[in-house]
Formats: structure tokens, C-alpha cells, sequence
């Protein structure tokens, strides 16, 4: 079973990472263009490709929310490594000498892409704002995840609906709410998870590929958010869990 | 480069290709599994180390066309299951792991696929299990960070607790998958955690694995729990691996 399977994933960044392979084929173009002695095709691909060789460092790319690993070159290897074998041949290293240094320059472009990529899903994509992960509710579904929970339960996707326009953002008090379940254990109570449901099937803004998970308050009236890694949680004045009446007549 | 000797070059290549692909397909049809002869004969070895005699196969169970778990009894009144595997580069069946102990293992027969996990049991009938709960836990956590005791960012992940009910009727020995719901949330974990672990994993090691734990409890025919430790008759062992061995969930995470 696959959850997923229609929803494009992070469409801004493989916009602009497409741009940025257009941008490179043009000015390869344009340096094809005013050589008089044309270099083969293939050999192009292969000078420009061993050409974006850096020596890198990598960072955690953290900006507006948007989190990547990055390489940001700074040493031109591959670059060195093509002048190194053709050092004896001057002619041909004119002539191989600019694609290489595209080749080079590519890894900026790709850089400058990660920087608006990061901007636009910010402005496109808010990852502190409900609307980004509830656009179709259609096939929510409500999965128990604790003994603790309602056992006969649904989720009232008209009622999130109508409740997403007053959430309000909620502080996480990730170590308070776990010392309370832990004071139930060492009492012997009964344990009582804060989040014992989890809210799948939901679908949300087109192409911001996030995978986030949902978590539903006890009491039907708050969300818990788990994306890439943070987490948002939201509080609503009506309950969005209903329970399932067992004795109606079928 | 002359016309001919191009042709002649590409045509070699398909041909190379075709070929290839033609002898992969045919080689990794998997032959027909052994027969309960050899079966015995191949276990035998295998327990000789452990100075057993097998007795009797008690099942075959074919879990797909290139998985089999056989299910014996020793000479010790032991249980004990073999899993077979089809190895498509030796082009022959290979017992991946056996193990003799009366708790249930859980197979991940693709790695690649949460679907495929299988429970498999063997319990001696004389130990009279009536059924068994199986349970998917995951912990429940949190981490804070703090600057001059001022917190600023908390997660809070709950405590994920399911639990399943097989009733054995009778019958002590089974395969079967687990349930829908499980996989729903093992897959969705997986998936929401993907794109964290690709940035936090390096070359040399990566944090892939899942944080479920898969636990069982087993019960007799008055209701009361049978721990794992009365279930096994004589001394545990167990070769190769790639299976996990389920044991009775530790009290304190069991809510």
C-alpha cells in the first residue's frame, strides 16, 4: 500500500534544479558557439560533469525552516585534475578550459537554487501554519495508537474543516507532559497518553513534499505536528474525534 | 570510426545485453524446494554441532516462491524452526537462520518492504498456549533544547502501543502477516523520518532503523499469562540471524 503515490514532492526545488541544468546547457551553448575548433559532444558532458568536482564542506542548511544538506564548493579538484592532464597541451586545454570552469560555476547555481528554494517554500509552504498540511480531507482516517484511547472513534473531517480557521498555536511542553505520565506510573494509575490518536490520509498543499505526522489530543481538541524533525501543536475549541454510537439498530 | 566496425560494435553489445538479462531471468526461477528427506538430512548437520537428532518435520510452511520456513522436532521434545531462502547467485536454497525455542520470530523476508514481515510461531501443543497477543510499541520520548534555561524547541512523541489477539486454536504452529494498521504506521514513520535521517546520516553509519519494538505475551486456557521463560523446553539456541526474536514486553514501557 501506497500512501503518497500522487503527490509530487518538493516541486519547488525540482523546478528550479531544472532551471539550473537549463542555465548550464546554455552557456555551454553559448562557449560552443564562439569556439571556432568544436569540441565533441560527449566530451563536453564529461569535462563539465568532472568539472563541478569540489572540494566541499558540507553544512546543515537551515533557512526559513527549510532544512538540506549542502555542498558548498571551494576548491576547484576537478578543475586541476583536467589541467593536470592536459597540462602539456596547451591547445587542447584552451579549447576544454571555459567548460570546466562551468562545470565549476554549476555548484553556485545550485547553491543560489537551495536559497530560493528556501524562500519560496517559506512564503508557499509556512511549516508553523495548519493550512499547509490539511488541504484534502477526503481520506482522513483516525488510527488508535494507545490503549488509553476512545476504542470507537472517527474523525469529523467537517468539523476540522470548520475548526482550522481558530487554531491557535500552542506551547510544547515536551518533558512537563512526559513527567506526568510518568508520576501515573509510579502512582499506578492508569496510564493516560496525552496523544493517543494519529490522523492519517490527509492530504496537504500541493507539491511541498513534506511527510509530516499528525497526532490527536485525548480530548478531540488539539494536533500535534511532527515535521522533518519539529513540531507544531495547535489547540481548537471543539472536538474533531466523534464516538461511534455501538447500539444504533443496523 | 568506419560504419562497418560500428555496426558491428553495437551489435555485439545488444547481443551482450540480451544475453545477460536472458541468463538472470532463467537462473533466479528458483529450483523445487527440498524434500522432507533432505530437509531431515540438512537439518541433521546443522543440529549435529548441537549434539540433537531431529525426530519429524512437522510442517513446510511456503511462505512464497523463493521463502520456506521448515518446522521440526527434536530428539528433546525441543521445537524449532529453519528458515530457507532462495539464493539466486549460488542458484540453491540456503537455511538463513534456525532456531530452537518455543517463541515467535518475526521475518522480514524484503527488507525493502514493511509489508512483507511474518510472524512465525511453533509452540509445543503441550504447553497448551491458548492464544497469543502481539504488540507494536514505540516509546514514548521527548528532547528539549535549552538556552540560559530558556527552552526553545520541544518535541514531544508519544507512546505508540498496538496490540493484536491470536487466538491458536488448536494449532501449534502458524505464519501470518501482521496486521494492515501496523504496517500503515511502520510505513508512515518511516516516511516522515526519511528526509531527517538522509541529513544525519553519514558514509559510515545511518540511523535507518526503526524504533518499534515487536513484543508478544502468551496465554493458557485459564487466561493467565505464561512467561517466556516456561515456554521453552531445555536450552535455547539459535544460528545465522536476519530474524527478530519476540520476547514478553518489559514492564515499565507496558502501559
Amino acid at each position: 500500500m501506497e500512501f503518497y503515490i500522487d503527490f509530487p514532492e518538493r516541486v519547488i526545488e525540482r523546478a528550479l534544479m531544472s532551471l539550473v541544468l537549463l542555465i548550464v546547457i546554455f552557456l555551454a551553448y553559448r562557449i560552443y558557439k564562439q569556439q571556432k575548433d568544436r569540441v565533441k559532444l560527449w566530451k563536453i558532458v564529461i569535462i563539465i560533469f568532472i568539472g563541478t568536482c569540489p572540494l566541499n564542506f558540507n553544512i546543515d542548511f537551515n533557512l526559513f525552516g527549510f532544512t538540506e544538506i549542502i555542498k558548498i564548493a571551494i576548491l576547484p579538484l576537478g578543475v586541476w585534475l583536467l589541467y593536470f592532464i592536459w597540462r602539456n597541451n596547451a591547445v587542447k586545454w584552451q579549447k576544454y578550459r571555459k567548460y570546466a570552469w562551468l562545470g565549476f560555476l554549476s555548484n553556485y547555481f545550485i547553491l543560489g537554487a537551495m536559497i530560493i528554494t528556501a524562500l519560496l517554500q517559506f512564503l508557499i509552504y509556512p511549516v508553523d501554519r495548519p493550512s499547509t498540511y490539511f488541504k484534502d480531507m477526503s481520506e482522513a482516517e483516525l488510527l488508535i495508537i494507545h490503549p488509553s484511547a476512545e476504542q470507537s472513534v472517527l474523525i469529523d473531517a467537517t468539523q476540522l474543516e470548520e475548526q482550522l480557521a481558530y487554531m491557535r498555536e500552542a506551547k510544547i511542553n515536551g518533558h512537563q507532559w512526559y513527567l506526568d505520565i510518568h508520576d501515573m506510573k509510579v502512582n499506578e494509575q492508569e496510564v493516560i497518553e496525552k496523544f493517543p490518536y494519529m490522523l492519517v490520509g490527509v492530504k496537504g498543499k500541493w507539491g511541498s513534499g513534506y511527510d509530516s505526522l499528525i497526532y490527536v489530543e485525548n480530548d478531540g481538541k488539539g494536533l500535534l505536528i511532527t515535521n522533518d524533525n519539529k513540531q507544531y501543536y495547535y489547540r481548537f475549541e471543539q472536538s474533531v474525534v466523534t464516538e461511534v454510537k455501538r447500539d444504533n439498530a443496523a | 570510426m568506419p560504419r562497418r566496425r560500428k555496426i558491428i560494435l553495437i551489435s555485439v553489445s545488444i547481443a551482450l545485453v540480451l544475453i545477460s538479462i536472458i541468463y538472470f531471468s532463467v537462473r533466479s526461477s528458483p529450483s523445487q524446494f527440498l524434500t522432507e528427506e533432505q530437509l531431515k538430512r540438512e537439518l541433521a548437520e546443522s543440529l549435529e554441532r548441537e549434539k540433537t537428532e531431529i525426530t519429524s518435520i512437522t510442517d513446510i510452511v511456503d511462505i512464497d516462491d523463493r521463502h520456506k520456513v521448515a518446522l521440526f522436532v527434536t530428539d528433546k521434545e525441543q521445537y524449532g524452526k529453519s528458515f530457507w531462502q532462495w539464493d539466486r547467485l549460488e542458484d540453491k536454497w540456503q537455511e538463513v537462520h534456525f532456531s530452537i525455542f518455543e517463541t515467535p520470530e518475526l521475518w522480514m523476508i524484503d527488507e525493502n518492504d514493511e509489508s512483507s514481515y511474518r510472524l512465525i510461531w511453533h509452540q509445543s501443543p503441550e504447553t497448551e498456549v491458548k492464544s497469543y497477543n502481539f504488540y507494536l510499541l514505540k516509546r514514548r520520548g521527548y528532547h528539549e533544547s535549552q538556552r540560559n534555561d530558556e527552552v526553545l524547541r520541544s518535541v514531544y512523541e508519544p507512546q505508540i502501543q498496538l496490540e493484536h489477539t491470536v487466538a491458536l486454536e488448536g494449532q501449534a504452529h502458524g505464519v501470518m502477516l501482521l496486521p494492515d494498521e501496523w504496517v500503515k504506521l511502520i510505513k508512515l514513520q518511516k516516511k516522515a523520518t526519511a528526509n531527517t535521517n538522509r541529513r544525519t546520516a553519514n558514509l559510515f553509519w545511518s540511523n535507518s532503523t526503526s524504533s518499534f519494538l515487536f513484543h508478544f505475551k502468551a496465554f493458557d486456557y485459564n487466561n493467565d499469562e505464561i512467561p517466556e521463560a516456561e515456554l521453552s523446553n531445555g536450552p535455547r539456541f539459535a544460528r545465522g540471524g536476519g530474524t527478530q526474536v519476540l520476547s514478553n514486553p518489559e514492564e515499565y514501557f507496558f502501559e
